[in-house]
Order: structure tokens, then sequence, then C-alpha cells
């Protein structure tokens, strides 16, 4: 037969080891049609007539192990018939037929052999039906068909596994998820798969996808109620068996022999004397789900998916027992069958969740439903919460109600730069210009109060203010300090403020000091106002007088000039009451007007200018203010950005309620 | 313990100058020397403050910290003054008028900067805070005062529009004064808890 | 124009355009000059107090040894030696006996003077607008005067009613009143007026300064 290697012939195209009258390659279907020539034109009558030996004997084998069978045994009438049919056989054949070569012969006896296509089995059923009765005949394909629903149920659970794993290596194709590296822990066989290179993957799945002998032998025995027989015995009927999926594809059905099959079962023996997988029927792809040979096979897969109305089959304990999977796992995997229903719902919604994961293959149809996807599903759940963990990791939890940001900083120099340029051109285009500012009550008081001071009264001018303000305030000082001076006012100039040491030079002569540093700020102040030289001697602030220190001696007017309210304030409570003859009034900027003018409404302020709005109150020269253009291009943006940042909510707010609406 | 002697300390005094301050003008010998006392130790306290600074960027420029830099110049430049005045005089018109030329247009830059950051505050104020009474008001308010003071529009040329700018700009009082009550409430309810030694002026 | 006054002129308009590069998102130029400013505030007020306050009034009068006013001297010195000694040791608690007494100090002026300043004065202006000469004028009542009167009088109370009824509405939510957020909302509305006075007086100061620096920026080109 062709268990000798010196027989099988290697496919040109994969590699793959073929019997020496095989048509197409068992792997890849490529044509041997050269090996049927040779075989044709064998010029060796000796091997040719060898040949044909070694090509029927198999099929004696499976007659008489079929002979052998309970089902068949009862029937001589099918003996009688199949010595008929033969009989028949040879009388139709034409006279010219007997006159052609031996091989022609043989060739045409294997083609009747071989008539339809149902391949092995079909053609093992040709010679059942030439020996059993329709009785006989009709059990034994019950029997068949049996093995073939039980095989392709097994078979469609194996492909739907193997399309899980490669779903599964499709969620990280550059790396192993959590999820997945506890799935192969719990299969090491696969573990070892996935590090195997593509070609290695597939000359193992193809091996792994054999039935062993002893499994196939165990099945048809238990289907046909046979009992255990040798090894030797069962092989031959088990290649039988084996090999009726094959012509489920019409293409690759003809170049099917018995030797060939017989070589192949001698071939998965060498290779794998131990069964570690479940069958060898070939992975049936889209072609062949869809192919009309299988079209006599809906209820088939339909049951697949229904729930078995029976227990688990020993044979499916085994199966489950030789997927090496943990006890949690095996319990899961035999219920299984009763959730893939629920499987489906699930695979979708896991479909769906994980849209973006990238997909190298065709999508899963619904029917290639994952059969232990329960346990699955509860890991990848756990592994989406994990990776939801991580990709959390890091982020901000709580709110942050001023984050600056790139945007944030782009927004403040553009319109910064807007305001500086609006600026700009004012002072170099335009001319100064004057500007119709309304008198506020205190400015127009501090402006009376200011007439009233006769000559030679004195009048305390306290500074406290900054260089930053210096431009908002000092032109109203200086104002107020030549109306002074043209009423002949004694002015005394004091700071506690050592910035106005050097700022005083703005308001007097450039090289003059105030007259007086007051030390410890409002605290000196109040020492001046309610202390009194004791009798022991000197107080500590007398010390720092260069002069008399009775700072509010005569004094009739003080005029705070300062850019504090807090300092006004603080003046009004801390020296005032201590002070009620002497009248206050402040030279401030505009941020501190505000503040104040409760003071200027309750009496205790005679008077306040703040800033360059009240500048017309003083009558103060144009060439000592600031451009009037540029401070109104500066408002005018004020109040476009104001009202742009308003719009820009209340537009947020309608398209937030618009989406709110929507949802 | 530790806390006890500010407390301690604090409340004594307060009470002895509360009461030197209401008997007045009995006590103003006394008053002016304790408050003298007072400023020498509050200029002392800012001395120890400058100080505190100054050795503390010190620090960071031996131990070579990160922004060290900043520290040296800082460094440089309190060095560098503090030595031109005391070798100058304070009131040399020279150092006045070189401390003038370096502050005035930094602090001036300063204050301008104000300004400009003004401009996205007032973009942002709605969208931060978003829609309120105060906010509203906000908005109006400074729209109001925004507008008086473009000076388009003669205000003075019309006794009624007079009057009404008038009480627009007085509107403020109100708000005003209630602040300033309430800044005031608090401020002696915390001295009267400084008196009464609740206050531990270390915390 | 001097060496010396161009080099300064040149350093301020530096440093003062380092102060720009904020807007830039600029750390290190803005940095250059705050910590110049710092530096230099710091020197200047050092020296101030130094020459003007310490030297007179704590050091000089120990030179009239033993006059009355030298040994009281010694008082407010020790006690600027113990704050010294916060420099090398900041857990001292004799350290705390000169904050005290400041402390002390302050808060009795801080109660007299908010008192007679602020709380006594602000609240008489307000009770005083109820004086029945200022609300009637030949006989008649003067609606404007008491309008005036009744809206600063509820103006204060709700501006001084908004924080507390706040920090209620924190402590008990489900607790509101409809009238106490009214009223609150009538404060709110008080403080939001004068919160945009102050904003717009600000910006008016900031606008003069940035005018102002535009215009030395223009003459200071214009010079050459």
């Amino acid at each position: 037969m062709s268990e000798r290697p010196d027989e099988l012939r290697v496919c040109p195209h994969c590699g793959q080891e073929n019997a020496a009258y095989t048509l197409r390659c068992i792997r890849c279907g490529q044509e041997l049609d050269e090996l049927f020539e040779l075989k044709g034109f064998e010029p060796s009558q000796g091997s040719v007539e060898k040949a044909s030996e070694d090509e029927l004997a198999p099929m004696s084998e499976i007659l008489a192990s079929l002979d052998e069978s309970p089902l068949l045994a009862e029937t001589d009438k099918a003996d009688e018939d199949n010595e008929e049919v033969t009989s028949e056989a040879e009388e139709n054949q034409p006279d010219s037929d007997k006159e052609s070569p031996d091989w022609l012969e043989r060739i045409r006896q294997r083609a009747k052999e071989e008539e339809d296509a149902a391949g092995e089995l079909a053609k093992g059923g040709l010679a059942m039906d030439d020996r059993r009765s329709q009785e006989g005949r009709k059990q034994v394909d019950e029997a068949f068909d049996e093995i073939m629903r039980r095989i392709r149920e097994q078979n469609e659970r194996e492909k739907a596994r193997r399309t899980r794993r490669v779903e599964s290596d499709l969620v990280d194709e550059n790396g192993d998820p959590e999820w997945l590296r506890r799935i192969r822990e719990l299969h090491p066989t696969r573990e070892d798969d996935s590090n195997e290179t593509p070609q290695a993957i597939v000359n193992k799945d193809a091996l792994e996808d054999e039935w062993t002998e002893e499994e196939l032998q165990e099945l048809l025995r238990r289907e046909m109620g046979l009992p255990e027989t040798p090894a030797e015995e069962t092989e031959e009927e088990v290649t039988t068996e084996v090999t009726t999926p094959v012509p489920l594809t019409e293409e690759s059905e003809p170049g099917l022999t018995d030797q060939l099959l017989e070589q192949l079962e001698d071939q998965v023996a060498e290779t794998e004397p131990e069964p570690v997988v479940f069958h060898n029927i070939p992975e049936d792809d889209e072609r062949t789900l869809n192919s009309d040979v299988d079209g006599d096979l809906p209820l088939e897969e339909d049951s697949i998916l229904e729930p078995p109305q029976e227990p688990a089959q020993p044979g499916e304990d085994t199966e489950l027992e030789e997927v090496n999977e943990p006890t949690e796992t095996l319990v899961e995997a035999e219920t299984e069958a009763e959730f893939e229903g629920k499987s489906l719902e699930a695979e979708e919604k896991l479909e769906t969740e994980s849209e973006s994961a990238p997909s190298t293959d065709a999508p899963l149809s619904t029917e290639e439903v994952l059969p232990d996807l329960l346990l699955l599903k509860n890991q990848r759940e756990r592994s989406q919460v994990f990776s939801e963990i991580i990709g959390q990791e890091g982020r901000r939890t709580i709110a942050v109600l001023h984050e600056t940001t790139p945007q944030g900083k782009i927004g403040r120099l553009v319109l910064g730069l807007l305001l500086i340029l609006g600026v700009l051109l004012a002072i170099l285009l335009g001319k100064p210009g004057q500007v119709y500012l309304p008198l506020s009550a205190p400015a127009t008081a501090f402006a009376k109060n200011l007439e009233s001071i006769a000559v030679n009264d004195a009048v305390l001018i306290v500074l406290d203010y900054q260089a930053a303000t210096q431009n908002d305030i000092e032109p109203l000082a200086v104002r107020a300090l030549e109306i002074l001076e043209e009423k002949g006012s004694n002015v005394k100039v004091v700071t506690a403020n050592p910035e106005n040491i050097w700022l005083a030079g703005n308001l007097l002569d450039p090289v003059q000091v105030p007259d007086e540093f007051i030390p410890g700020g409002m605290l000196g102040y109040l020492a001046l106002a309610v202390g009194e030289t004791p009798s022991w001697g000197e107080l500590p602030i007398n010390q720092a007088f260069t002069d008399d220190a009775e700072l509010f001696d005569g004094i009739k007017q003080v005029i705070l000039v300062s850019d504090s309210a807090e300092f006004v304030r603080m003046w009004l409570e801390q020296i005032s009451p201590w002070q009620p003859g002497i009248k206050t009034s402040a030279i401030t900027t505009s941020v501190s007007a505000p503040m104040l003018l409760p003071y200027h409404d309750s009496g205790q302020l005679q008077g306040v200018v703040a800033g360059i709005a009240d500048a017309k109150a003083l009558e103060v020269a144009p060439q000592n203010l600031v451009n009037q253009r540029a401070f109104q291009v500066g408002m005018l943006l004020m109040i476009v950005v104001l009202l742009l940042g308003m719009i820009t909510k209340a537009d947020e707010d309608t398209l937030r309620r618009t989406a709110e609406r929507k949802q | 313990m530790k806390q006890r002697t500010p407390v301690i300390t604090a409340a004594i005094s307060g009470i002895v100058m509360l009461a030197a301050l209401f008997f007045q003008p009995f006590t103003a010998p006394y008053l002016g020397l304790v408050l003298g006392w007072a400023i020498i130790l509050s200029s002392v306290a800012l001395l120890v403050a400058i100080a505190s600074l100054v050795v503390t960027h010190i620090r960071f420029i031996v131990k070579g910290r990160k922004g060290f830099l900043f520290s040296i110049i800082l460094v440089i430049s309190f060095l560098g003054t503090v030595s031109l005045g005391w070798y100058l005089g304070l009131e040399d018109p020279a150092f006045l008028k070189g401390i003038q030329s370096i502050l005035i247009p930094l602090e001036n830059a300063l204050m301008a900067l104000i300004a400009l950051v003004l401009m996205s505050a007032a973009v942002k104020i709605f969208r931060v805070r978003g829609w309120s009474i105060l906010t509203i008001s906000f908005g109006l308010s400074a729209l109001v005062f925004l507008f008086l003071n473009l000076g388009f529009v003669r205000f003075d040329s019309n006794p009624a529009l007079s009057q009404l700018v008038s009480s627009l700009q007085h509107l403020p009082v109100v708000g005003a004064r209630g602040l300033l009550i309430g800044v005031a409430l608090g401020a002696l309810l915390m001295a009267l808890r400084v008196l009464f030694g609740q206050e531990a002026l270390r915390e | 124009m001097s060496t010396v006054d161009l080099l300064l002129l040149l350093a301020g308009l530096v440093l003062s355009l380092m102060v720009f590069s904020y807007l830039l998102g600029d750390t290190l130029l803005f940095g250059i000059a705050m910590y110049t400013l710092v530096g230099m505030t710091a020197g200047f007020t050092f020296l101030v107090l130094l020459q003007k306050v310490i030297l007179p009034m704590a050091i000089y009068p120990l030179s009239t040894f033993p006059q009355t006013s030298a040994l009281l001297a010694l008082v407010p010195l020790v006690l600027s030696l113990l704050l010294v000694w916060l420099l090398f040791k900041k857990s001292s608690k004799l350290s705390g006996i000169p904050l005290g007494f400041l402390g002390g100090v302050v808060a009795a002026t801080l109660i007299v003077g908010v008192t007679r300043g602020t709380l006594v004065p602000q609240l008489l202006n307000i009770v005083n607008a109820f004086d029945p000469n200022k609300m009637s004028s030949a006989g008649l009542p003067n609606w404007i005067a008491i309008f005036e009167a009744f809206m600063m009088l509820v103006g204060v109370l709700a501006v001084l009613f908004v924080s507390h009824h706040r920090k209620n509405k924190v402590k008990q939510d489900a607790f509101s009143h409809s009238w106490l957020d009214g009223l609150s909302g009538f404060g709110q509305m008080f403080i939001g007026i004068t919160f945009g006075a102050i904003f717009v007086g600000l910006f008016s100061t900031g606008l003069v300064a940035l005018i102002a620096y535009i215009q030395y920026l223009v003459d200071f080109a214009r010079l050459w």
C-alpha cells in the first residue's frame, strides 16, 4: 500500500506530501494532474498491478469490516444484490471495453466507485449498498448521519473557538492584553501557539485538526454499537468514516482515494502518536459553509445555536477534558451551549464596545458565536475596567476654576496687543483731544474745599502712593500744590512710605524730598496725633524728627495723596478722631474712589479727586494729562471686550440648552 | 505654653493700650511712649523680614537651587542699593534719581500690564462665574461707568442728565458702605478676640 | 544727558520691556524684572528703616544713658533683640513676646479706630438720613430723600446679609426662604455695582499707566 514513503508525492505548491494517486493536494488543493497522468501511463505493468492491488485492498477491508458490523450482519441478501450489481456492470460493459488496457479498466472501475461528490464515505456507502439490504442501508445511513452531525458540531465549535482566538488577537495587535494573558495561562497549549510563526501555527492547526485513530474508532464504535476492537481492525473503518467531510467541497472530491486516505491516516499516526485534539476535519471556510453541498445542513447549523435537549455526550466531555481548561472553565464550557443565545448578545455587545479595537480580519458574524464567551465576557469586562482605570491615571479628577491653557495665553496676548496697538495708533495718529468727563460730587467738593483754604493756613500733605499710580495721581497733586502755592498756604509734605522719598521729587522740586519721614506708618501718625512730650524727656518718635515733632500743630487742612483706600480709611479711623479740627480731603486713584465715597458721604472727607476723570475739577493743564484720545480708545475697547464676553457666555448657554433639549 | 506667651502678652498690652486710649489726654505721654516702642518693634520686624528674605536667597545661591539666577539678581540689586545708599546718602539726589530711573518704568509697566490682563479677564469673567445677580449687576455697572468715562457726551449740558449721572455715580456708595461696615465689624471682632486671648497670634 | 543717566534710562527701559514678556508666557525675563524690583525696593526700605527709624529711635537714645529716656529705650531694644532672634531660631518662645506686644497694641488701636472712624460715622450717616428735616421740605415730604434713605438702609442691610445668608445656605441647604433669598440678591446687586465701579477704576488707572508708558517709549524713540 502507500505506507512506503517513496510512494508519496510532494506538492509543488505547498510542499505537502500526497499519495501517489492523489489528483489534488490535500492541503492547498493544487491539481496534481501530472501524477495522474504518470499513473495512467505507467510503463511498468507490474507496478500498475501492484498499485491496483494496493488500491483495492482498503475497499475490501472496508467491506469486510462492514460485514462484521451488526448493522449489516443479517444481510445475505445484500451480498447477493452486490453480486448481481457487479455482474450487471460487467454485462453492461461494451466489448470494446473488454479489450481496453488493464490500467484503463482500473480507472473505470475507480470512476464507477467514485460516482458522486460524496467522497470516500459515499464510496464506502456504495459498496455497502451493493451488499446490504434496504433496511440495513437505512440503519447505516442513520448511523452515518449521526456521526456526521456530531463531527460537524464539533467542527463548528472548534472553528468558533478558533475564531474567538483570532478575534482575541485582534484586540491588541501590538501586545498581549491582560485578559488574553490570563486566558493563555488557562490554555497553555494555545499560549505556545501564539508564540509561533503564522506558518507554524497553520501547520500545527492542521495537525491538531485531525482525528486520531483511537478517537475515530471509538466514535464509530460507539455510534454503531460495536464492541471495542483492536486498533488494527478499526483503523480502516475509521479511515473510511473520517474522510466524509472532504467532499463538502466539490473541487476536492474526485482526487481522494482510499490509498490516500489510508496514507494520511498513517501519517497522522506517525506524526501524532498521542491524541491531542479531537478531529482532523478541515476547517470550514465561508465558501464551504455556503456551498450547495452544505445546503442540507441548515438544521445541523441551527442545532448548534439551539440549547441541547439532552445532557452532554461522553464524547463532548472527553473533548472538554482535552482542552486542558481548569475546572471552572470546564463548568462554564459545559453550560456554554445553554447560553449560546445569550452569548450571541454578549458578543454583539462586546463588539459594539470594542469598536475601536483594530481589526485585521473580516468581522465576525453573529453565527460564529464564541461557545465559552461567558468566560471571556467576564474577563474582558474586567480588562476594560482596568484599561479605563489605567487610562484615567494621571488625569485631573477635581475641576480647576482657572486653568492656564495655551489658548488662554494666546487670547491674553491677542487682547493685550490689540489694546497696545489701539493706544499706539491713537498717540501717533490722533491729536490729544478733549473728553467731556462728568464731574463727580466729591471732586467738586474737593475743589471747593481747596478754594476755601486761606492765606497762611497750614496744610499738611501726606504722601502715600506708589510709582505705579503716579500718572493717575501726580497731575492732580501737582495742581493742588500749585493752587496752595498760589494761595500762599504753608504746606508741609510728609510721608511714611519709603518710596515717596524718591517720588516726591516729581511733585516738588526735582531734588526735594519730603519735609519729614514719619516712622512706623500709621502708628507713627497716631503717636504724633495722640502723644505729648513727657516730663521725663523726649518720646522715641521725637528722636526721628529733624524739626519740630508737633506735626499737627496749627494744621487746618490735611490732603492725603494716596493710591490706597485702606490708607485713607486708616487715617480717618486712627488720626482724624484725635484731630477733629482738621479737615481732611484726598487725592487718590480711580480704583480707590468707590470705597472712599461713603466717607465723603458721611462728611469725614471734605472732598475726593480720583484720577484723570476728576482732573477737570482742578483744571489740570492738558499737557499734564495723558493722551485723551488714547484713553477713549482704551475705554471703547474694554466696552467691546466686556460685551463680547457677555455674548459669548450667552451663546454658550444657548448651545448648551439646545443640546440638553435634544438629549 | 508655647502659644500662651504671645497671647497673654497681646492681651495685656492691648488692654493697657485700650485703657490709655480711653483715658486721653491724661495718658498721652505713656501712650506716646508705648506707641514709640511699637513703632520700633514694627520696624525691626520689617527689617527681620527683609533680612530673612535676603538670607534665604543667599542660601538658594549657595545650594544652587533651581532658579537661583533670580536669587542672584535679587541679592545683587539689594546689596547694590544698600551699599550705594549707605555710601552716597539716603537723600542724595543722584542716588534718588538712579532709583527713579529704574523703578518708575518698572512699576509703570506693571500697572500697564494690569490693564492688559484685565482685557482678557473681562472676557473670561462671565464664562467662569456664570450668570448671577452679582455678575449681571457687575457687568452692567462696568458698562455704565466705562461709557461715562468715554467722554463722548457732554452730560453737564443738560441738568436732568447731569442729575442722572450724579445719581449713577452715587450708586456704589450703598455697596461700599455695606462692605466697609462689614469689614469694620470683622476687624473689631478679630481685635476683641486678640484682647481676650482667643486668637493665637503665632498660628 | 550724561552717560550714567543714559545707562540708567536704558536699564529702566529694558527692565520695563521685560515686564511685558509676561504676555508671552515668559517667566525668565519677567522674573528678572520682578526680582530686580523686589531687591531694589527691599534695599531702599532697609536703608530707610535703619537710618530713619532704628538708629534715631532705638540706638541714639542710649547715648544719654543713664537718663530715663535712655533706660526706657532699653525696653524696645530688648524686645527687638528677641525679634532678631527669630532669624536664628524660628520656634523661639521668647520671640512671641514682642510679637504679642505688637499685636495687642494694634488690636487696641483697631478697636478704637474702627469704632470711631468707620462704624459710628457710617451708621450715624444712615440714621441721619431719616432726619425729619431732611425728609421734608416746605412742609411736604421729600420723596427723593425718603427713597434714598430707605434705599441706603435696606441696601446696607442686604449687603451685610449676603455673606451671612451664604454661610447659612451652605450649612442648611434645604432651609430657604424666598424673602431671604430676595434680600441676599438685593445685596448682591449693590455689591456688583460697587465691584463694577472698582473694576472700571482699576482699568482706568492701568490704562493711564499704559498710555503714559507708550508715550514714554515714543518720546524715547523720537530722541533718536
